[in-house]
């Protein structure tokens, strides 16, 4: 009996590799985390950026708790059982009428879980439409597993450092835009090629993303990284234990997300990806 | 009653400023530690700060740096109260010409009194061939020598390039040969120093450095110390926690911090290079 998904929703996910729209928050919760997540750009006087941007959820409490959602960890759940790893998170900001665009990729590419039952929720803090950049994917591209990758696009409106391409034929697939409201999210598989594009708008576009994987699966190569345990239990220990911040300006919480954040980009690096810090500056 | 020392090998360390060997663990397990040593360094985990104060970091590294018959030597030498302040390797491969500049482990840490004292266990035969230490005997005696113009030039293995005001051709060296799982333990003002390797393995070993909690230390930067055995009544050390299997994470970001004490530190003693070899 699922949690939080109907077997519809469900069978959507394993046939086509996506699914949306998902109510995770209110709008008004989601209004709270654009505020905050803007507050630390204040903080830091400029857009979300470097490596605190990386595995944020481990630095801010806001950013946990919305990680760890119920209605969001029951529909993680529902797709790759109990036992439910937190990898990774990042922001998606694009300004209005920003050029910023994301060029088509896989999420596991310089993640390399195996086997890929890796999932990302992709939230939306503000609107997120055609219009203004929304994430598109590539129904049904999970079940080609790892693409090559082509010559990497570093423009620099591409909002990915890797710069990275999946090799892929857009003329067999049509593109679908997931747009969605405040509080609403996507989910996709880790092997779903996805990309968007720039913002027409003249509101911003925010969105943040959390990575969520089950404790059985092991990561390519030989560094460590950390993951979080955000439900159930893990038994296999493939993955160095993080813990939720115990505040936002706490020396130890701070000093523990740079520590995560770095393994996870060498990791990174480790699987391949050589520019992991082309946009460390604003 | 000493624990694990004879009377001559404690009588030998205050006179001559060294003993050796002492053997710590058995061949199969300095082995065995080779390996995971080699499985940090594969990933670069022992690079840069990495190869610095890293009992902090990984709980294999922190059991042998507490193994009882190393801490029950030191105890029979510096007495029961025992804090760790160190620890590094010194890895040389074959042929690869690294070397270490005659110097003193003390002058970098600046503790005072210096009642320090570094054990050395080879994790790989350390012979003539492969670039063993070699101790000047009695140098301890001296205090703390001045310094020549640093030599930091080609593959002397010191970040500091630390040289030693001392016309050391006038002392016989002695060799320190060693079998994996042995260690030697010296004085931290016993000069020293060692040659490049000519042997077609690598030569491994690690280092520990131990001292009593009541000592300070020269300059005003505060450091810390991981007390392993007795108690701590004086606090000149800011305590630092044993690695925790659990928390890998913590275990990193405490590492980090008390490496950056520990280079402040050296920094304030003058070694300015602390972070060329990084």
């Amino acid at each position: 009996m699922p949690k939080a998904l109907s077997q519809d929703q469900i069978d959507q996910y394993q046939r086509e590799g996506y699914l949306y729209p998902i109510q995770i928050v209110t709008p008004d919760e989601a209004a709270t985390c654009r505020q905050r997540l803007e507050a630390i750009e204040e903080a830091m006087g400029g857009q979300f950026n470097g490596i605190q941007r990386t595995k944020f959820y481990l630095r801010y409490h806001w950013a946990y708790e919305l990680a760890t959602t119920p209605t969001m960890l029951d529909a993680v759940e529902d797709l790759i059982g109990p036992d439910i790893l937190l990898y990774h998170n990042t922001s998606w900001l694009k300004r209005a009428g920003d050029q910023a665009y994301v060029s088509w990729h896989q999420d596991n590419n310089y993640i390399g879980v195996e086997p890929c039952e890796m999932l990302s929720f992709w939230i939306a803090l503000t609107p997120s439409t055609l219009e203004n950049g929304c994430m598109q994917v590539l129904p049904g591209t999970h079940r080609g597993g790892q693409l090559p990758t082509g010559v990497p696009d570093l423009n620099n409106k591409n909002m990915l450092p890797s710069g990275l391409v999946a090799e892929h034929d857009l003329s067999k697939t049509r593109p679908i835009a997931m747009e969605l409201a405040p509080g609403e999210a996507s989910i996709h598989h880790a092997y779903t090629v996805h990309g968007s594009q720039a913002n027409l708008s003249n509101q911003r576009r925010m969105g943040v993303t959390f990575m969520y994987f089950p404790t059985h699966v092991v990561q390519k190569g030989k560094r460590r990284t950390s993951a979080m345990l955000v439900r159930g239990e893990d038994r296999y220990g493939h993955f160095d234990a993080e813990f939720p911040p115990a505040g936002d300006d706490d020396p130890d919480t701070i000093a523990r997300q740079e520590c995560s954040a770095t393994l996870h980009r060498a990791k990174e690096e480790e699987l391949g990806k050589k520019t992991v810090a082309r946009f460390d500056t604003n | 009653m000493p624990k694990a020392l004879s009377t001559e090998q404690i009588e030998q360390y205050h006179r001559d400023g060294y003993i050796s060997p002492v053997r710590v663990v058995s061949e199969g397990d300095a082995t065995l530690f080779r390996r995971q040593m080699e499985e940090a360094e594969a990933v670069g985990d022992l690079r840069g700060i990495g190869q610095t104060k890293f009992y902090l970091r990984f709980p294999w590294v922190h059991e042998m740096a507490t193994h009882p018959a190393l801490l029950d030597a030191v105890e029979d030498l510096i007495g029961p109260n025992i804090m760790l302040y160190h620890n590094t390797v010194w890895f040389k491969e074959g042929g690869d010409g690294a070397y270490v500049s005659f110097h003193q482990d003390n002058t970098y840490f600046g503790h005072d009194p210096c009642e320090v004292l570094t054990a050395w266990m080879a994790i790989t035969p350390a012979t003539i061939e492969s670039g063993c230490m070699q101790f000047l005997p009695g140098t301890q005696k001296l205090g703390q020598l001045d310094l020549k113009e640093p030599d930091i030039h080609g593959s002397n293995m010191l970040s500091s390039g630390q040289n030693v005001d001392l016309d050391t051709a006038t002392i016989e060296p002695f060799p320190v040969e060693l079998q994996p799982g042995e260690c030697s333990i010296h004085h931290a003002f016993l000069v020293h120093g060692s040659l490049p390797n000519n042997a077609p393995d690598r030569r491994m070993g690690i280092t520990f450095i131990y001292h009593p909690p009541q000592l300070g230390q020269l300059g005003n930067c505060r450091t810390s110390a991981l007390l392993v055995r007795g108690e701590d009544p004086y606090g000149n050390f800011d305590h630092e926690q044993a690695p925790n299997a659990h928390d890998m994470i913590g275990n990193i970001a405490r590492h980090e911090t008390a490496v950056l004490a520990y280079r402040e530190k050296v920094r304030e003693m003058g070694n300015i290079t602390v972070a060329r070899l990084d």
